[in-house]
């Protein structure tokens, strides 16, 4: 018995150990909540955006802080689950945050956005893309990243871009969630301003493990315009079954698609993808901030930036922008100085960050990609080209 | 019927043959331990990084790597029965239930902090185009996975069938104790079928990696699959394994290219409630017979 309680006590004292030493915290520090997926199957999207988050707390405590204090970053895994983010709101409130950021995911995002509300602590979405998430009239959800319907009226619009004269027939591929059905669902009723005529539209969920059908299918209906809209291993999946059967199509044109935008799907592919366009998330080429954060990931986590990653680099830097304009440091004066923000020097294409009513950024956009010779090059807008 | 029917057909007995490989070790193990094994995923999971990492660092072909993940998977599957299962064999099955699925999570989370969330895959040299039989294309790692499927699946039958370890292991899935009193080493031979089972999933799993972009937790997704397959085709029964292997890669192609790749799941899991519910003893079963 004795035994017993030893291995119990020692055991014991190495939790406690370790849980003073995870929670040593500089109390003189501002803490910015982090939760993303770090865990599950969208642990590589999730850890990308931590990554790039650190880098920009980093970049502002080298810089002097924040009127002299340090910034924190507390990270907290959602397991990408909408149950796991609730209770990661809860600690980080507990925890004595000033913002909320987060959480890849709409869903966890709703759940993380009513906490915000209830604990009065501003939420910086970091990415999620659901239109209904701002419409819920909540004051302490802000949104840096374009929303589905955004992401889908910049189809409509960049479209003119890429349809030639002989394209008549679209046929969409997209997983089925908020995201993909979402985008796909919001062209589809609008495609007569375009002009094209729908042959297909086809959705698979997002986990699975083959696309063989859908990509039989695709070939046989033959479409001008192909646009495919999912994450990274569901399309990648896709582009590999195209490749493999040697199917040829006329234009493919993603929207907001987890692998086009991806440089891992560019060294997967090669020039095999060229001529591929996506309409997606990306930094500003021309701004030097960029250029730090691109070389700073790569330095420090082996890998080029995945794209959406921008956000949370951003996310920090418009929560810090707000702690600077702030009266003072609690979590309802960075909320004021969030709702009137007019950030200039960024590194999203976009013009100023401005958070309408309901905490939207007016000025979101995505941009137009091709790929060229296994790289991304912007189409439009052209001031953001980077030919 | 047209072409692209047959190809749908093709693509879903394929991808079939996979699915039925990696049920084929979880009912394995359910017939000898009756023990639902949920770290299957995930022991398919390593399957493929032990390919991915062996094939990249030393630069050889996936498929030349193969003998080395089976030889990992079948200590991984020998010890964990020997050092844990073993440890709790007369424990309420929820609780041998709970700790394959703890072991799933810690699996998981090693393969994540090893290799991080990042996605991999492998470009074979020589098969990035799919070769062209009449109308038909098929990509040439699903031909060689079919193939080894096939291949591997005999291999266990004749182990089991014919040779004497494989009698062993089947006197101590009807009757431990009536085997161990005939001086069989039960615990060991469970242990040997635990290893076994677990490189059934690892063959499947390395089969998988010129296919598809591998991540830590890919096995979840296969998890369930197998799950439904082994119940499909009763759980312990080999053969039923490798039927309803096919017959779920074909339900899931076929309503994929006739419904849309939304239904897919949906038709899976409807097949197997009704299963569950007209026939617990699966299409083939006759159960095992330890329990009537």
């Amino acid at each position: 018995m004795k035994k017993r309680y030893f291995a119990v006590s020692v055991i014991f004292t190495m939790i406690m150990l370790c849980l003073t030493a995870c929670a040593s915290g500089d109390n003189d520090t501002i803490k910015i909540g982090s939760i993303h997926p770090l865990t599950g199957s969208m642990a590589y999207e999730g850890q990308a955006m931590v990554n790039s988050q650190k880098i920009a707390i980093d970049k502002i405590n080298s810089e002097g802080g924040i009127n002299g204090r340090k910034l924190e970053l507390v990270v907290k895994d959602s397991m990408g689950t909408s149950s796991g983010a609730a209770n990661a709101a809860l600690k980080l409130a507990n925890d004595g945050v000033i913002a909320l950021t987060g959480t890849y995911t709409s869903s966890s995002a709703q759940v993380v956005s009513r906490m915000a509300e209830k604990t009065k602590i501003p939420f910086v979405v970091t990415v999620a893309s659901s239109d209904s998430l701002l419409k819920n009239g909540y004051k302490y959800t802000f949104r840096i990243q374009p929303s589905v319907s955004v992401f889908s009226k910049n189809f409509l619009d960049y479209l003119k871009f890429v349809k030639t004269d002989d394209m008549k027939t679209v046929a969409f591929i997209y997983e089925n969630s908020n995201y993909g059905a979402g985008i796909a669902e919001y062209i589809s009723d609008h495609i007569d301003e375009t002009g094209l005529e729908i042959v297909g539209m086809l959705s698979y969920a997002a986990t699975t493990s083959t696309l063989s059908s859908e990509v039989t299918k695709l070939a046989a209906l033959n479409p001008d315009l192909l646009v495919p809209i999912g994450y990274y291993s569901d399309q990648s999946l896709l582009m590999k079954e195209i490749l493999e059967r040697d199917i040829h199509f006329n234009t493919i044109l993603g929207c907001a698609n987890g692998a086009f935008s991806d440089a891992k799907f560019l060294d997967a592919y090669g020039n095999q993808v060229d001529g591929i366009y996506d309409i997606n998330y990306r930094y500003n080429p021309n701004s030097s901030e960029t250029d730090y954060l691109l070389k700073t990931y790569l330095e420090e986590y082996g890998v080029d930036i995945p794209v959406h990653a921008i956000y949370g680099y951003e996310s920090i830097m418009v929560v810090a922008d707000a702690l600077r304009r702030a009266d003072t440091d609690d979590a309802n004066s960075v909320r004021d100085a969030l709702a009137a923000a007019d950030i200039k020097e960024h590194i999203l294409p976009q013009g100023d960050i401005v958070f309408d009513e309901s905490g939207e950024n007016i000025n979101s956009a995505g941009v137009l990609v091709r790929i060229e010779d296994a790289k991304h090059v912007i189409v439009y807008p052209e001031e953001y080209a980077d030919k | 019927m047209s072409i692209q029917f047959v190809q749908t057909l093709v693509d879903g007995i394929m991808m079939g043959g996979v699915y039925a490989l990696a049920a084929l070790g979880l009912s394995l193990i359910f017939g000898v331990l009756k023990i639902t094994n949920f770290a299957h995923g995930a022991m398919m999971t390593i399957g493929m990084y032990s390919v991915y990492v062996i094939s990249t660092y030393y630069g050889v072909n996936p498929y030349l790597a193969l003998p080395v993940s089976i030889l990992m998977l079948f200590l991984i599957g020998y010890l964990v029965q020997r050092f844990l299962i073993q440890r709790i064999e007369h424990a309420p099955a929820h609780n041998q239930l709970l700790l394959t699925l703890g072991l799933a999570y810690i699996f998981e989370n090693l393969l994540l902090i090893i290799f991080t969330p990042n996605y991999k895959s492998l470009q074979v040299e020589g098969m990035e185009k799919a070769i062209k039989i009449g109308g038909l294309t098929i990509a040439p790692a699903k031909i060689i996975a079919f193939g080894v499927v096939i291949v591997v699946t005999v291999l266990v039958y004749l182990f089991l069938y014919k040779s004497s370890l494989g009698l062993k292991v089947r006197a101590a899935a009807q009757n431990d104790d009536g085997a161990l009193l005939m001086g069989i080493r039960v615990k060991e031979i469970r242990g040997i079928a635990f290893g076994i089972g677990a490189v059934c999933t690892g063959i499947a799993g390395s089969l998988l990696v010129p296919v598809m972009s591998i991540y830590p937790t890919l096995g979840e997704v296969f998890q369930l699959k197998c799950f439904v397959i082994a119940v499909l085709g009763g759980m312990g029964n080999l053969w039923g394994a490798l039927i309803s292997g096919i017959i779920i890669g074909l339900v899931e192609s076929v309503s994929g290219y006739a419904l849309g790749g939304s239904w897919s799941e949906l038709l899976i899991y409807a097949v197997f409630i009704l299963i569950l519910v007209f026939k617990p003893t699966g299409l083939f079963g006759r159960g095992n017979r330890r329990d009537k």
